[in-house]
């Protein structure tokens, strides 16, 4: 049948409401959230990771508060803390919350800026970076109540066009959040094609499938710990030395290491069931290794593990879930 | 609604109303900072001191932790947990009013305070040549307008060259459109010989106004200056051009989302490029979910068009297979005016997709509650008959239902089709033309109306590019 494009509406209205359905296998719920990274590792991962990583010591920047005569690191940490908590109010990505503090930074490399207008350098950068990754973004006024209004909306749109300029539109910063996910969904695909290969059938082993449904479980906890880690990095000055493909990794190695405690704990306590499922925890070592520097990594695990304990009550809930 | 009440307040409750009681208290926690700072570290109970770098290999290339960021260390833990704190020293600022000349003074202070940042200084001298100025560019006539954008020809001073001068303009309540935001920041990182280049940025009081190359014809208006007739081996550079392009761009996990052959710009060599990316993002966040009104109907792939969020590349190539279809038959491939009709247009010539064709389409509600009558695919062949075989081939896997198996800008360019363009073309540098090569070369297009291709005649189609 070859009809012209325009004679479609002949039978676009005989709905065949009697015809028989095709019955699919029904909603096949995947069983754990990230079953989709497995496909979200394509084939443009890798091309994608490498420029990534190439591209962060661009947007990097070194003492970025040396310019500064009001803005200390103590102020810094003040204020992307409550970036943090405003970006989880908002239902904000990681990402977003990344990218905003890497906006702030650059801008304060090129700008001295009073402590009186911090608070409005924090809040837009945040709004910047929100427009440039999130579908919706929270909106100004909203923005200026959480400031208790002490700024006026002619304020924030002067100071979006001036960071913006001072930042020449560059925006595109790789983010701890890019990497974390990289690495994470890397992982994460591994042991799920590993999982395919070992679909129990009927007089085969459920020994392999199981570790791994086993391994993605802990992988959760695991994923959710790094990612508090670096959530915590943000905030502190110390950190702003390292590139974000090496603070996830060494976030992941923190995590790995920490989650091996308590595991090997548990292990003592009772001897069973745990023994597979940290199996995984020695890959993402192997990944990481040849990437980065090793010892930059290991220097900066060894930081975060300070800071880590530094926030201990933030991080022990997770460790012990 | 309480909760959010609930956040802000703790940041206002503790904000005393009186200014100078404010400054001066904050002097003097600045005092003290300040004090704190050249003091000697006092060892304190959480073992910091190993924070020393003197075991570390690195610590001569990198900055060594001070003693004020390792005082600072032991700060962190009462920051971050004592919210009283936090909102005591965030109240602070707040209640000061930004003086009004808050930005002069900060553009003012910005050259001796700063390092010297090395682009900002070749800015500073570019400027001097009459970069980043308006009065660089002289504006020769509308070329269209849109929702957020009005474009100009123009004529740059500095090199005699046309450009086309995208003005953005500025006031809007929420501020600067993300749509600008994203296209500057996304084109300043892609140089490609198949995307349309950005020249200059230049940033007056309420406009923004982009100076991009000038292309004088899309690939729309070249198609209709051939009588809807076109060579189908110049069909297939032209393809291997966006292919390219979009390759470049999706290896960044950039999508264009936009594509149709209005947005495929052409100058007078035969070079095509990608334009108006400002409907396009940095694709970084998996999970994210995008708006449905993307992709101009008649380019959307179905499952966009069956409400799927999850956008990753492929939702571009569903676009090439059309824009392919459409180069080689002079006519849109479903030139549908709904998404019922587009989808109808669909399934009538590519069949209604069932679970081999599209996993998991019988459990899709919006599918379901259409109930289209089951059309089985017919063969492209009929409808393209000037397509040869390996053409049929490639625009078959740019069609495929199943987001996973459609063919990806990467492989295309490997596609049998393209191999009588020669080996060399998948050696160009990034910023080279096909025509750099002596073996590409446009045909006389049989259906032109005029001498081989002529330029011109640019102003009335340039509209619907933006």
């Amino acid at each position: 049948m070859m009809t012209s494009d325009s004679g479609f509406e002949d039978d676009i209205h005989t709905p065949s409401s009697s015809q028989q359905r095709l019955k699919g296998p029904g909603s096949r719920d995947p069983p754990y959230t990230m079953t989709q990274c497995h496909d979200l590792y394509s084939e443009y991962e890798e091309d994608h990771f490498i420029h990534q990583r190439n591209k962060q010591q661009d947007f990097l920047v070194l003492n970025c508060l040396s310019g500064q005569t009001q803005i200390t690191a103590e102020a810094r940490c003040v204020l992307v803390s409550w970036l943090i908590d405003l970006y989880k109010y908002f239902d904000l990505t990681f990402e977003s919350c990344c990218l905003a503090v890497n906006i702030m930074d650059r801008f304060l490399a090129t700008t001295a800026v009073a402590s009186d207008c911090f608070q409005l350098l924090g809040v837009t950068s945040l709004l910047i970076a929100t427009k440039y990754v999130e579908v919706h973004f929270p909106g100004i006024k909203l923005l200026l109540s959480f400031c208790c209004d002490a700024f006026t909306r002619e304020q924030l749109c002067n100071l979006e066009s001036l960071i913006l300029i001072k930042l020449n539109f560059r925006l595109a910063a790789p983010t701890i959040a890019y990497f974390l996910d990289h690495f994470v969904n890397w992982e994460v695909s591994r042991i799920e094609a590993r999982m395919e290969d070992n679909i129990p059938e009927e007089g085969k082993s459920w020994m392999i499938w199981k570790d791994c449904e086993e391994q993605l479980l802990n992988f959760e906890r695991f994923k959710y710990l790094a990612f508090k880690v670096c959530e915590i990095s943000l905030a502190d000055y110390t950190f702003n030395r390292y590139q974000p493909s090496v603070i996830a990794q060494s976030a992941l190695n923190l995590a790995k290491d920490l989650l091996r405690e308590q595991l090997n704990e548990s292990t003592i306590q009772n001897a069973d069931s745990t023994h597979t499922s940290t199996d995984f925890l020695g890959d993402v070592e192997k990944t990481s290794q040849s990437l980065d520097d090793p010892d930059l990594i290991q220097q900066c695990t060894h930081e975060l593990g300070l800071l880590a304990s530094l926030n201990k009550e933030l991080l022990q809930d997770i460790i012990k879930l | 609604m309480n909760k959010m009440k609930n956040f802000k307040r703790r940041f206002s409750l503790s904000v005393p109303r009186t200014e100078t009681i404010e400054e001066n208290e904050f002097t003097e926690q600045i005092n003290q900072l300040n004090i704190q700072r050249n003091d000697d570290l006092v060892p304190n109970s959480l073992g910091l001191h190993t924070l020393h770098p003197s075991a570390s290999p690195l610590a001569s290339e990198h900055q060594a932790p001070s003693p004020t960021q390792l005082h600072y260390h032991s700060k962190v833990q009462h920051r971050r947990f004592s919210m009283e704190d936090v909102s005591k020293k965030m109240a602070l600022p707040m209640d000061i009013r930004l003086p009004p000349e808050f930005l002069k003074k900060l553009q003012l202070e910005s050259p001796e305070s700063c390092k010297p940042l090395s682009r900002m200084s070749r800015r500073a001298s570019l400027s001097d040549i009459g970069f980043g100025k308006l009065e660089t560019y002289v504006k020769l006539g509308k070329l269209g307008e849109g929702t957020y954008a009005t474009v100009f020809k123009g004529r740059s001073k500095l090199t005699e060259n046309l450009v086309a001068l995208k003005e953005i303009r500025l006031e809007h309540e929420e501020g600067a459109p993300c749509t600008a935001i994203r296209e500057v920041s996304l084109l300043k990182n892609l140089k490609h010989a198949n995307i349309v280049t950005l020249h200059d940025i230049i940033h007056t009081d309420r406009c923004l106004t982009l100076v991009f190359e000038y292309l004088d014809s899309d690939l729309k208006q070249y198609l209709d200056n051939c009588g809807n007739l076109m060579s189908m081996h110049n069909v297939k550079i032209f393809m291997f051009q966006l292919l390219r392009g979009l390759s470049y761009c999706h290896k960044r996990k950039i999508l264009h989302r936009d594509l149709k052959p209005q947005n495929l710009l052409i100058n007078e060599k035969g070079e095509l490029k990608l334009a108006d990316f400002g409907l396009a993002r940095a694709k970084s966040v998996p999970t994210k979910t995008y708006s449905n009104e993307v992709v101009t109907l008649w380019y959307r792939p179905p499952d966009v068009l069956l409400g799927s969020t999850e956008y990753s590349t492929p939702i571009d190539m569903w676009g090439v297979g059309c824009i392919l279809y459409e180069l080689a038959t002079g006519r849109p491939m479903f030139p549908g005016s709904t998404i019922k009709e587009e989808l109808h247009l669909i399934f009538r010539l590519m069949g209604t997709p069932s679970e081999e064709s599209w996993p998991g389409i019988t459990a899709n509600e919006e599918f379901k509650s259409y109930l289209f009558p089951l059309y089985k695919a017919q063969p492209l062949i009929n409808h393209v008959p000037r397509l040869d075989t390996e053409g049929i081939d490639l625009l078959s896997a740019l069609l495929l239902y199943d987001t996973k198996k459609r063919i990806s800008a990467e492989a295309s360019l490997r596609h049998a089709y393209f191999l009588s363009l020669g080996e060399n073309v998948h050696s160009l540098a990034d910023t080279s033309s096909v025509f750099s090569l002596k073996e590409v070369q446009l045909q006389k297009d049989p259906g032109h109306r005029s001498s081989i291709f002529h330029p011109g005649r640019g102003k009335n189609r340039r509209q619907s590019i933006f």
